[in-house]
């Protein structure tokens, strides 16, 4: 029995049950974390002049790599909703934002530790931090106008708009140090890095993969609750229309 | 090595918490669908 008619026209899936590839892609997703965990503890040298702290990079540089991404995927996702006005893009726009602001709330955790143990300051108000704060505030604004009162469809297209605008900050995060110069963020990777050394950049990567998958998870189940939510929500109007008649 | 464990720790600790408001979320979610479905079959 369907409550709601236009399921088709919403492009939703009504399964909403965690299913086998559910499983399979998280069962891929951890183990990949436990791996990259072998690798930051056990298979990385330890750097020479910051000792083992320096192996906080691997979980930071992960972590903001796939911030950046998701916030990408809401960018992408928030065009495609204003061009066709398909829910199901601001539905994995809404998702991917949500997870991004977890991603960059690691971030902006981790970073402080790493610099107050490497470099005895919590924090410095240098351009690449700036940013990043920004763009911290502008995901968590984004993410408060979801629960703003209103119907979905306006909210969807201020968040579409607001999603764009904000999206704006994240190239300058990325190339801060590079436009600005940045005591705490020097490039290691690259033409110009050279401050790693092979097995490091190898945990690195794997790292930033690791989280990737990880994203790539959390989006597809992020998706799939964010689907049946509106379901229920079709069900409950459906009902409250029979019982007004 | 207290300020890495640290960090890790914390990493992990949102990672997983946010996977388990995930996964309450949906349960919650699932439930009153199917009790609305049992309630109007």
């Amino acid at each position: 029995m369907s409550f709601f008619k236009n399921e088709e026209e919403l492009g939703l899936n009504l399964n909403t049950r965690t299913t086998l590839v559910n499983h399979i892609v998280y069962g891929i997703a951890f183990a990949m974390i436990l791996v990259s965990a072998y690798l930051i503890f056990i298979y990385s040298n330890i750097e020479k002049t910051m000792g083992a702290v320096q192996k906080i990079f691997y979980v930071h540089v992960g972590t903001a790599w796939n911030a950046l991404l998701a916030f990408g995927v809401v960018f992408v996702c928030s065009i495609l909703y204003l061009a066709t006005k398909k829910r199901i893009y601001d539905v994995y726009a809404t998702v991917a934002a949500e997870i991004g602001v977890v991603f960059i709330i690691i971030v902006m955790l981790t970073g402080p530790i790493w610099a107050r143990s490497a470099w005895n300051v919590w924090w410095s108000w240098e351009p690449k931090l700036t940013s990043a704060l920004i763009l911290f505030f502008i995901y968590i604004a984004y993410t408060m106008i979801r629960f703003m009162d209103g119907s979905w469809d306006k909210k969807a297209r201020l968040c579409a708009v607001f999603g764009i605008i904000g999206f704006i900050d994240v190239p300058i995060v990325y190339f801060a140090s590079e436009w600005w110069g940045s005591k705490f963020h020097p490039t290691v990777v690259g033409q110009e890095g050279g401050g790693l050394e092979g097995n490091m950049v190898f945990a690195l990567v794997f790292t930033v993969f690791a989280f990737s998958f990880f994203l790539t998870a959390l989006i597809h189940k992020g998706v799939r609750i964010e689907k049946a939510r509106i379901e229920l929500q079709h069900m409950k109007d459906k009902i409250a229309e029979k019982i007004g008649r | 090595m207290t300020f890495l464990y640290t960090a890790y720790s914390i990493t992990m600790a949102i990672l997983f918490g946010y996977i388990f408001y995930l996964g309450s979320k949906q349960t919650k979610v699932i439930k009153e669908i199917e009790s609305l479905k049992e309630l109007y079959k």
